[in-house]
């Protein structure tokens, strides 16, 4: 064999394989399908080349060199489609695909009737070689700009585009060019320059690269990481090609026959074998796993992550989602406990196919998981622990290699199951370490989302007790305001029946009197509708607000409605208000109860803060046609930056005991939200506060 | 026989209204100010007798009415009115010197023209 011909197979075998790879690994992907043909091209252009190697005569020479040209014409085309796939280009370069297939065909046709090139002739001993006719020039232009071309576009998209994707396209593109410059080294020979085409087994560089590129940066659509020893034999492979490639120059530099070149291949296999295949291990560890199993990351992800959110579903899955993505299990599942109900069930899960599983108070497991001690069990371990067949269930059921307990105060309130690394990696200690202290913050974060899952059920009643404490401020004030009209009207009426029983009135006609009378009686009715409206202002506030009822409400109305049970404690504080409503200013779309909820807290929170003699408060509107928005700016004592971090957490106050749960505002942003708006705050330390509220204009 | 001064402060128009209607029909001289300023130039210039100050007033409040007015015109009895039913500003007020509190709404006009005459009898 010569080193041409085991340069063919080595190029051939490698390609044929990475292309069967990653059509297997995906082979619904247009893209994984094309870039099959690609390494499919390039594989019969080398099995082509080996055979054509081969041969001692030059008629079995030109029948491979015809099908190694096959090859090679469909090389350029298919890299040209696989790499517009790459560059998520397909349709619109589709019309060039086309074209540039049917040239190729063509030149296969002229390929096959040896109209490229005129017979085969032995040049320096390195086989059968063409001597080529005009219109191989023609070809050779042809291969050359659809490589260019192909090259150039890449390069292009590679400074174009980021992440994962510029990632794809260098080792692609690198791979690319450099088999492109070893095939092209083939090209002297034809015009009988003494070159021997060594170089063409840079053909064999894409396979690495190509392989790296997709464990390292999901080129193709290969999801899933290779096997590490999948990546070990491409790796393996290659070297070793080059391994016996020097065996065989040694062969022929040497001299001898076939025993001494045997003799020093083995020699040099049994001595560089061992050292080798660690490098290689150390090597894919290094650059194709490790990055991925950054611990520090891990860890660095789930505290930034995890701990803030206090949503237990979107934790959970979360969690799940994170684990699968960073270690990459077979499976990963989070069973829950329920202490109400005394069971634990399925949270989420990646990878066990099932999306329910409960295990009821009574079933056997969940006596065994209260009992258990350890923070994490292996199911290599488990003949070491008591009821070991109905933790072995477990194992099953969540296909899980490990199980890590979700305990808060030695209390167990979950279970982490993660499934064997698709990698086929065993868990380090250094892993178990790392995991073991995220199954200890993920407890805690599960307990604070259930904290908050709680609040949630009991915020429509902390809601309602937090109205009932404002009603308990407000009512000196409310009183005020209901006094004020009954005092009138009492006074009024004692007046008038007083002046009459004392004769007051004898000089005064009948009618004049009367006059007087229906004057006094539209007052009275004056009055008592101002009371009404207070009171029944107040009990509408007190009221629980059931379903959000969103329909046309008026800004300024509602304003002034709040306002109607807050003017006390305007004037009390000597509190002047200023509105700056402009006139047919636009309705917005919320619900009348809540939007009046809203503003009332803000505004109270506003008279409370005040400090100073000239106390203002300025409500400011302005519209266009899809929002309006309200400010509500204070000159009181303002809010600190801290304070501000803070202010729509719940239980935050500034407020003494007495005045509040300190609900206020986190439940006003919520009623906001639910009334698709926003809300948002600006304060300075001593110059005064602006809450700043969005909603949506009502449209008709 | 002089009738007795009365001024009435409130900023409750139609309250106003009702005492003045009250009180000049039964031996008053009544004067009025919806607001606190005007109320004390009043009574610096008429010398009432007895005034009925409301407390929550706009431009001067009762707290300071009665405090200029114990000032400019000492003999003139005060009187509270006010919907403001609160026990310790009532304790601060009687510490300020005023001659009488009632709570709207009052509950009997002849119990505070009753009050009145007493207040009047004193001097």
């Amino acid at each position: 064999m010569t080193i041409l011909a085991l340069i063919g197979l080595i190029n051939g075998l490698l390609s044929i394989g990475l292309g069967f790879f990653v059509f297997l690994k995906n082979s619904k992907a247009a893209i994984n399908r094309i870039y099959f043909i690609f390494d499919a091209a390039i594989a019969l252009f080398n099995f082509g080349y080996f055979f054509w190697q081969m041969t001692d005569n030059s008629v079995d020479a030109l029948f491979w060199f015809k099908i190694l040209v096959v090859g090679l014409i469909f090389i350029n085309v298919t890299f040209f489609h696989v790499s517009m796939a790459i560059l998520d280009k397909l349709n619109e370069k589709k019309r060039i695909i086309t074209v540039m297939y049917l040239i190729n065909v063509v030149f296969v046709v002229l390929n096959m009737k040896s109209m490229l090139y005129t017979g085969l002739v032995e040049k320096y001993n390195l086989g059968y070689w063409p001597n080529p006719t005009p219109l191989f020039f023609v070809y050779l232009i042809f291969w050359a700009v659809q490589a260019i071309y192909g090259s150039y576009l890449l390069y292009q998209g590679f400074l174009k585009s980021s992440g994962h994707k510029k990632e794809q396209i260098r080792y692609f593109l690198t791979g690319c060019v450099i088999g492109f410059v070893g095939g092209s080294t083939n090209w002297p020979l034809w015009f009988n320059i003494n070159l021997p085409p060594y170089l063409n087994i840079l053909i064999a560089v894409h396979v690495p690269l190509t392989a790296y590129a997709i464990v390292k940066h999901q080129l193709l659509n290969i999801e899933v990481a290779i096997k590490r020893t999948i990546v070990f034999a491409l790796l393996f492979m290659s070297v070793f090609g080059c391994f016996i490639g020097i065996t065989i120059i040694s062969q022929q530099v040497f001299g001898g026959g076939k025993i001494i070149g045997l003799a020093v291949t083995s020699f040099l296999i049994i001595l560089f074998l061992r050292p080798l295949e660690i490098l290689l291990v150390r090597l894919s560890d290094r650059y194709l796993f490790q990055k991925r199993y950054d611990y520090r990351e891990l860890l660095k992800a789930f505290t930034a992550d995890v701990l803030t959110i206090v949503d237990l579903d979107m934790l959970v899955n979360m969690t799940v989602e994170k684990l699968s993505e960073i270690i990459r299990p077979q499976t990963c599942a989070v069973l829950l406990y329920d202490k109400e109900k005394g069971e634990y069930y399925l949270k989420a899960s990646n990878g066990i196919g099932v999306t329910k599983i409960i295990f009821r108070k009574d079933h056997p497991v969940s006596a065994c998981l209260n009992s258990l001690g350890d923070i994490v069990i292996f199911k290599n371990d488990l003949g070491k622990i008591r009821n070991s067949n109905v933790l072995a269930d477990v194992f099953k059921i969540l296909s899980a290699d490990i199980l890590f307990m979700l305990m808060v105060h030695d209390q167990i309130i979950g279970v982490l199951s993660l499934g064997k690394k698709k990698s086929d990696e065993d868990y380090t200690d250094e892993d178990i370490d790392i995991l073991a202290s995220l199954a200890r913050t993920e407890a805690i974060a599960i307990a604070n989302a259930r904290l908050f899952d709680e609040l949630g059920k009991t915020q429509a009643e902390a809601a309602q007790k937090e109205k009932m404490a404002a009603i308990g401020t407000l009512s000196a004030g409310i009183n005020h305001e209901i006094c004020n009209p009954l005092g009138i009207i009492v006074a009024q009426n004692e007046a008038i029946i007083l002046n009459y029983q004392r004769g007051r009135y004898k000089d005064v006609s009948y009618e004049s009197l009367f006059k007087q009378a229906i004057e006094i009686m539209k007052k009275n009715v004056e009055q008592a509708m101002r009371a009404t409206v207070i009171t029944t202002r107040l009990s509408n506030f007190a009221k629980p607000s059931k379903e959000l009822r969103l329909e046309a409400v008026g800004v300024e109305k509602s304003l002034d409605e709040t306002l109607s049970l807050l003017s006390h404690d305007l004037s009390l504080n000597h509190v002047e208000f200023i509105k700056e409503i402009p006139v047919g200013f636009p309705k917005i779309y919320a619900d009348s109860r809540q939007v009046g909820e809203i503003l009332f807290n803000i505004i109270r929170n506003a008279v409370q803060a005040m400090n100073k003699p000239n106390g203002r408060i300025i409500v400011n509107a302005v519209a266009n046609d899809q929002k309006v928005v309200l400010s509500i700016n204070d000159n009181g004592c303002g809010i600190s930056e801290e304070g501000l971090s803070k202010l729509f957490n719940p239980f935050y106050t500034t407020k003494g005991p007495d005045k509040g749960t300190g609900l206020g505002l986190y439940i006003v942003r919520q009623v906001v939200e639910r009334n698709n708006g926003k809300i948002s705050v600006q304060s300075k330390l001593g110059e005064g506060t602006t809450f700043i509220l969005e909603f949506q204009v009502y449209k008709e | 026989m002089n009738k007795h001064r009365l001024l009435i402060i409130d900023d409750e128009i139609a309250f106003v209204q009702a005492l003045l209607d009250f009180f000049e029909l039964n031996g008053f001289e009544v004067f009025t100010a919806i607001r606190g300023d005007i109320g004390l130039e009043i009574a610096v210039e008429k010398e009432p007798d007895v005034v009925l100050l409301d407390l929550k007033m706009p431009r001067m409040e009762g707290d300071e009415v009665i405090s200029r007015m114990k000032e400019l015109c000492p003999n003139t009895k005060i009187i509270i009115v006010t919907a403001y039913n609160d026990a310790k500003t009532k304790d601060r007020l009687v510490n300020m010197g005023i001659d009488g509190y009632f709570d709207k709404p009052i509950s009997s006009l002849v119990d505070l023209e009753k009050y009145i005459y007493k207040l009047l009898s004193k001097t």
